[in-house]
C-alpha cells in the first residue's frame, strides 16, 4: 500500500448536524466519489482556526483523507492511499 | 502465580492470587499502555492496513526516523529510532506512513474519555500511557482490567496492555511482563516474590547504563537487586541507590496525579533530531533560534518566565557512538523572550561544542517562575532589549490567530541554509 500527496481543493457534500460534520460525497477532478464510510476523524488548530480531518472509504478500493478548514470553509483532498 | 490466556482479545492474561489470599484493603493502580500506538492508530483508521506491517516515520519520510512500528513490522527487526532507509531495507513490502500527531492526539483523547468513565483519578503519563487509581472499585482487578480493555477495543479498534498493582511502579512493571495486548495483576501480598525473577531492565528508571553497572556486579534480576544491602547501593549510586533499593521490592508511594492536581511545570522546551548530522555553525544557530522561539512562545502563553537554560546535544562521536551531552546555566534575570533565550542558548552551545557532528539539539527553559512572582525582579532590569516588549505581543497575536509558523525571524532561516 502506498499513499499519494494530493493537496487539492475539492467540492464536498456534507451533513452538518449538532456540531458534527459528516462528508457524504466529493468531487475531485470532475469525478464524483460517494463516501461509504468515515473510518476516522480528528482535528487540529492552525492558529485559531480549527481544521477537521476525515479518513473516508469510497465505493472503490481506495482510502482518501479530506480536510475541512473552518475559517476558509474550504475542503481539500490531502492524500490517497492505494495499493 | 497463575497465568490464564484468553485469546479472544488478550494475547496474555496473567493474574496472581485471589482476593481471599490478600484480604487486606490496598491501593489498586492500573497502568495502561496502548500497543504500538501510532502504528495502531493508522491501522485502526484504515481497515486495509490491519494485520499489515505499518511503519510510522518522521517527515520527510526519506530523511526521517522510525517513530513507531506495528508488531507485524517489528517481526522484521524494524523498531523506533532506526532511520527510514534502514527500515525500508529490512521491510521492503512494509507500509511507510508519515507521522500524524493531531490524529494520534485525537485517539489519545478518546482513550482518556473512556478511562474517565471508570475514575476521575487519571494521570496521563504520555500520549499512549496512563495511570488510573481504581482503589475501592467493586470489581476484582482482573475483571475490571478486562472490561476496560474490551471497551477500548470495541470503541476505538485499539488494543492496550494493562498492568495492575498496589502502586504505579508495580503496575508499570506488570504491564511490561504481558505486552502486547495483555493483562497482568500483581497484588501487594505477592511482593517482592513476583518481581524477583524479572530482569532489572524491566524496572522504570533502570536504563542501559545502570543495568550495565548492575550486570558487572552480577545483578541481573530484581530479586538479586533486592538482596543488595542499601549501604552498598548508596555507595555506588548515591541517592538513586535508595530508589533502586525500594524499586526492587516494589515499594512506591507516588500518587496518581490527574491534570488538575499536577504541580506547576518546572521546565519546558523543544528538541529536534537531524537525519544527517549537522556540522554547520550557521545552520545550528538557526536551529537554536527556532527552538528558542517555540519555547519562548510557550512560556509567554503560560505566563511563565525562565530563570535558567539547558541545551541538550546528541553528538556523533564516531561511526558507532552517539553521545548525549547537556549543558545548563542560571540566567541573571528571569526571561520570556526569544531575543533573550536564543542568545543565551547560543552562547551555551558554542562554548561547549567542539565541532562534532550534531545529531540532535534541544533548548529548554528551566527554573520556571510565574510572571507575577518574577515581576519584582524584572523591574530591576527594565528594557534590556528595547522594543522586545512591543514586538512580541504583536507576533504572539499573529501566531495565535494564524498558527506558529505565520511569521519567523530571519535568524530562523539560517537553519535551512
Amino acid at each position: 500500500m502506498m499513499f499519494e500527496e494530493i493537496k487539492e481543493p475539492v467540492t464536498v457534500v456534507a451533513v452538518f448536524s449538532r456540531s458534527k460534520v459528516a462528508p457524504r460525497l466529493f468531487t475531485w477532478r470532475q469525478r464524483n466519489y460517494s463516501i461509504s464510510r468515515v473510518t476516522a476523524s480528528w482535528s487540529d488548530y492552525e492558529g485559531e482556526a480549527r481544521r477537521l480531518f476525515f479518513s473516508v472509504v469510497t465505493d472503490g478500493a481506495n482510502l482518501y483523507e479530506l480536510c475541512f478548514h473552518t475559517r476558509s470553509l474550504q475542503w481539500n483532498l490531502l492524500r490517497i492511499y492505494h495499493d | 502465580m497463575s497465568c490464564v490466556f484468553t485469546p479472544a482479545l488478550s494475547s496474555g492474561t496473567c493474574s496472581g492470587s485471589t482476593m481471599t489470599d490478600c484480604a487486606r484493603p490496598e491501593r489498586l493502580i492500573f497502568h495502561i499502555d496502548a500497543d504500538a500506538f501510532f502504528a495502531a492508530v493508522e491501522q485502526a483508521s484504515n481497515p486495509r492496513l490491519r494485520n499489515r506491517p505499518v511503519v510510522v516515520c518522521g517527515i520527510p519520510l526519506e530523511h526521517g526516523v522510525v517513530t513507531a512500528a506495528s508488531y507485524e513490522a517489528r517481526k522484521f527487526g524494524v523498531k523506533a529510532g532506526i532511520p527510514f532507509f534502514q527500515a525500508r531495507a529490512l521491510l521492503p513490502h512494509g507500509v511507510f506512513l508519515p507521522v500524524n500527531i493531531p490524529k494520534y492526539l485525537s485517539y489519545s483523547l478518546r482513550l482518556l474519555a473512556i478511562y474517565l468513565q471508570y475514575t476521575p483519578l487519571v494521570e496521563a503519563y504520555s500520549v499512549d500511557e496512563v495511570f488510573l487509581d481504581l482503589t475501592g472499585a467493586p470489581d476484582p482487578p482482573a475483571v475490571l482490567g478486562e472490561k476496560i480493555r474490551r471497551q477500548i477495543f470495541r470503541e476505538t479498534g485499539l488494543t492496550v496492555t494493562a498492568g495492575a498493582g498496589p502502586n504505579k511502579l508495580v503496575a508499570k512493571i506488570a504491564t511490561e511482563t504481558v505486552k502486547p495486548n495483555g493483562l497482568c495483576v500483581i497484588r501487594a501480598c505477592e511482593l517482592p516474590g513476583r518481581l524477583a525473577p524479572l530482569p532489572v531492565s524491566i524496572c522504570p528508571g533502570i536504563g542501559p547504563k545502570t543495568a550495565e553497572v548492575l550486570q558487572a556486579a552480577g545483578i541481573t534480576t530484581l530479586g538479586q537487586l533486592a538482596a543488595v544491602p542499601l549501604v552498598k547501593l548508596r555507595s555506588v549510586f548515591g541517592l538513586w541507590g535508595e530508589k533502586l533499593h525500594q524499586a526492587a521490592r516494589g515499594i512506591n508511594d507516588e500518587p496518581v496525579l490527574p491534570l488538575d492536581r499536577r504541580p506547576p511545570e518546572k521546565s519546558m522546551g523543544h528538541e529536534t533530531s537531524f537525519p544527517t548530522p549537522l556540522t554547520s555553525a550557521r545552520r545550528l544557530e538557526g536551529v537554536i533560534w527556532i527552538l528558542s522561539s517555540k519555547t519562548a512562545f510557550r512560556l509567554r502563553e503560560k505566563k511563565m518566565l525562565a530563570t535558567g537554560i539547558r541545551v541538550k546535544t546528541r553528538l556523533k562521536v564516531n561511526e558507532k557512538k552517539i553521545e548525549t551531552r547537556t549543558f545548563q546555566r542560571q540566567l541573571p534575570v528571569a526571561i520570556t523572550s526569544e531575543v533573550q533565550l536564543a542568545p543565551a542558548a547560543r552562547e551555551l552551545f558554542f562554548t561547549h561544542w567542539a565541532g562534532l557532528p550534531v545529531k540532535g539539539l534541544g533548548v529548554t527553559a528551566t527554573g520556571l517562575v510565574s510572571e507575577e512572582a518574577a515581576r519584582r525582579q524584572l523591574s530591576l532590569f527594565p528594557e534590556i532589549y528595547p522594543g522586545v516588549n512591543k514586538l512580541e505581543p504583536v507576533l504572539d497575536r499573529l501566531r495565535r490567530k494564524y498558527g506558529e509558523d505565520i511569521l519567523v525571524r530571519a535568524a530562523n532561516l539560517l537553519a535551512g541554509e
